[in-house]
């Protein structure tokens, strides 16, 4: 299925980031269209987290901008208001490579949370719909649980199932088998698999090249801050144009 | 106006501070090595050994200063030894010191994993060199943090002092006190004298702290 | 010895751990309360806030508990007539705020990094990042330090005795004014603080173990 014929959801303009001297992000661009899966490979270094990180502006990138759904997010990129961050981050969801759940909440609290407090869902509702999500990714019974009583694998599972609480139009993924062992991982990547099928938009920092080849539309391949090589699973991994790309595939395929 | 009275009394309240700092250096001497030495023992490997010693500590270090320094500023006497008081605050206070520094020593002899005691023992090292040449310096690194702390603490701590007649900073501050009637403004000074050694001393200390964690 | 028993002696010393322990809980208590303002402040974007708070946070540790107390009761008493039980009350309690507000700032500062990342990626505002993410792990932190603070505040109680607060040591020095064996006082005192410190002690290794467990940290 073609999705660069459905409607441009996120629009990355131009998104370059330095850290002093230091350029980690060069000029990079990117057209998200809806129900896309885009997978973001390279070396480490490369930018990739980085990249993601700025569409949701945990980090603030020097210089480019984004609109959402043809708008754009902010009204001056290189100086957001607190207001216009938090309406941004409650429109995009963020997956962790290490969870990051608060661990003095239940597992079912840490789902309900941002619903309450961002005024999405009563109490009731919110405990509802985290239940719902919570037997999604396979993990009803452990709503009473507190995180540091869940395997890693079950913690991410719990944290995919915390951001989509709050409906997002895309779900951002920062490497989230990574600090997983590579059985446990095959569960998580499962969970992304089926949300995929469902037609969630998702870009997904990832070193898991079967995940990339498997279930994205879109792979782009990240070096020295720019992108490298872009085009479906079959065009990077099987017919890349870059001898970059050739080496770095080498090295990783063949572990 | 008050600077011009703060001028006045600066070089009494400066003696005082010689003494407290003497007597900061003296508590020193005496709690360290003493400290180091219970420290050790409450490590030995004799079970009753280090039973006896951990509790000696808790209970040096449960008690007040001003507890131990009364019990033998007003006891020592009938027990037919007299010292001067500022013998004894170093007596009382080196003892309270030895308690404290002797956790931290406890603990940076600890945190030297026993594999560091495996490996000069496969070396042919013996146990007491071993100890000097390779656990110790390790040890020190961990406990040069804490240990700046402790003594900023005995600094502050003495100040009781005044308590028992030692001329030190608080005590000339007070006396200067109750025969101008001023105590605000004269023990304000000392405070302030207190406050801006302790400060760069505690700024010195971590930067020197930072410096161990970096550089070597 | 000239008749005075020992049990006549622990009551008449007795009579002021009631006191100590009042010096130690409201000073803590009241400490803990001021710190909660001077750790934000601490921690606050605003680059004057901040500094003032490190000011007031600095003075009151550089300054030893004994000088407070005697700036308080000597010094500002000619003022507002304070007694010294108050004047101890107030000290004590200016020097807790201080060190419980250092304990809070390094707590909301070893909150993990993630924690707050979490937070805000998921839209919430500010506030709420800090007050329902944040806060409450800091609150974690912070309090096996400020444990083992209350049983440093213990002892240094005992400095109020020097202003004439009737405290363990203020009735074991009455004790030996009347002709008790010093030694003999002294470590009934002593024994009367190890009575309360020694339970508090471990009740702080007690937290410190409760909290090692429910916190994630840098």
């Amino acid at each position: 299925m073609d999705k660069t014929e459905n409607r441009v959801i996120l629009n990355a303009n131009s998104i370059s980031k330095s850290y002093g001297a230091h350029d980690v992000l060069k000029d990079i661009s990117l057209e998200v269209h809806a129900g896309e899966v885009i997978a973001l490979i390279g070396p480490s270094g490369a930018g990739k987290s980085t990249f993601l990180r700025c569409l949701n502006y945990l980090e603030h990138p020097t210089s480019g901008g984004l609109t959402l759904d043809g708008e754009q997010v902010f009204r001056n990129p290189l100086n957001p208001s607190k207001q216009e961050l938090v309406q941004l981050r409650r429109r995009l969801g963020m997956v962790f490579q290490s969870f990051n759940l608060f661990p003095h909440l239940s597992v079912l609290q840490n789902i309900v949370l941002a619903q309450t407090l961002n005024g999405k869902r009563s109490k009731q509702e919110a405990e509802e719909y985290a239940m719902k999500l919570l037997t999604q990714v396979g993990l009803p019974d452990k709503a009473s649980a507190k995180p540091s009583q869940c395997s890693g694998g079950q913690q991410q599972r719990i944290a995919i199932a915390r951001a989509l609480a709050l409906d997002p139009e895309i779900m951002l993924f920062d490497e989230p088998t990574s600090a997983l062992d590579p059985e446990i991982a095959d569960e998580v990547l499962k969970v992304m698999r089926d949300l995929a099928e469902t037609g969630m938009t998702m870009i997904v920092v990832t070193h898991e090249m079967r995940f990339a080849e498997r279930v994205a539309d879109r792979v782009l391949l990240l070096d020295g801050g720019r992108i490298l090589e872009e085009g479906t699973p079959e065009q990077v991994f099987t017919n890349p144009t870059q001898e970059r790309t050739k080496t770095f595939l080498q090295a990783v395929l063949n572990r | 106006m008050i600077f011009e009275r703060w001028l006045e009394w600066l070089p009494a309240l400066l003696e005082g501070l010689g003494v407290s700092l003497t007597l900061t250096a003296c508590v020193a001497l005496v709690g360290l090595p003493l400290g180091l030495v219970f420290g050790l023992l409450s490590t030995h490997q004799n079970r009753p050994v280090r039973t006896v010693f951990i509790v000696f500590i808790e209970i040096l270090r449960g008690i007040p200063l001003l507890a131990v320094i009364y019990l033998l500023y007003f006891g020592l006497p009938s027990g037919g030894i007299t010292l001067t008081a500022f013998v004894t605050m170093v007596i009382a206070h080196g003892l309270n010191l030895s308690a404290y520094s002797s956790e931290v020593f406890r603990a940076g002899i600890l945190h030297v994993g026993p594999g560091q005691r495996e490996a000069f023992a496969s070396l042919g090292i013996t146990q007491i060199k071993g100890f000097f040449h390779v656990v110790l310096p390790q040890a020190m690194r961990a406990v040069i943090g804490p240990m700046m702390s402790l003594l900023i603490m005995v600094f502050q701590s003495s100040s009781l002092a005044y308590t028992i007649g030692v001329g030190e900073l608080t005590s000339k501050a007070f006396s200067i006190g109750a025969m101008t009637f001023q105590y605000f403004d004269v023990l304000a000074l000392a405070g302030i004298i207190y406050a801006v050694i302790c400060i760069a001393s505690s700024r010195i200390a971590s930067n020197v702290e930072e410096r161990l964690k970096t550089g070597r | 010895m000239n008749g005075i028993s020992i049990e006549t002696l622990f009551s008449g010393i007795g009579a002021g751990l009631s006191i100590t322990v009042i010096l130690t809980v409201v000073s803590f208590v009241a400490g803990s309360v001021l710190a909660v303002p001077l750790a934000l402040a601490r921690t606050s974007h605003l680059w004057g806030l901040r500094w003032m708070a490190i000011g007031i946070i600095d003075i009151c540790r550089g300054v030893p508990p004994l000088v407070w107390l005697l700036i308080i009761y000597y010094g500002i008493s000619p003022l507002i007539a304070l007694e010294p039980l108050p004047a101890a009350l107030i000290g004590l309690s200016l020097i807790s705020g201080a060190y419980l507000a250092e304990n809070f700032r390094a707590g909301i500062d070893n909150v993990h990094k993630g924690q707050r990342e979490a937070a805000m990626a998921l839209g919430l505002t500010p506030t709420h990042q800090f007050w329902r993410v944040v806060a409450p792990q800091a609150v974690n932190i912070a309090m096996p330090p400020s444990a083992s603070y209350a049983v440093s505040l213990l002892k240094d109680s005992a400095k109020a005795s020097i202003i004439g607060v009737a405290d363990i040591i203020f009735m074991a020095q009455l004790e030996v004014s009347r002709g008790a064996p010093a030694v003999l006082v002294f470590s009934i005192a002593a024994v009367l603080y190890l009575l309360v410190g020694i339970p508090l002690s471990y009740f702080s290794r007690y937290v410190d173990s409760v909290v090692r467990r429910k916190v994630v940290t840098v």
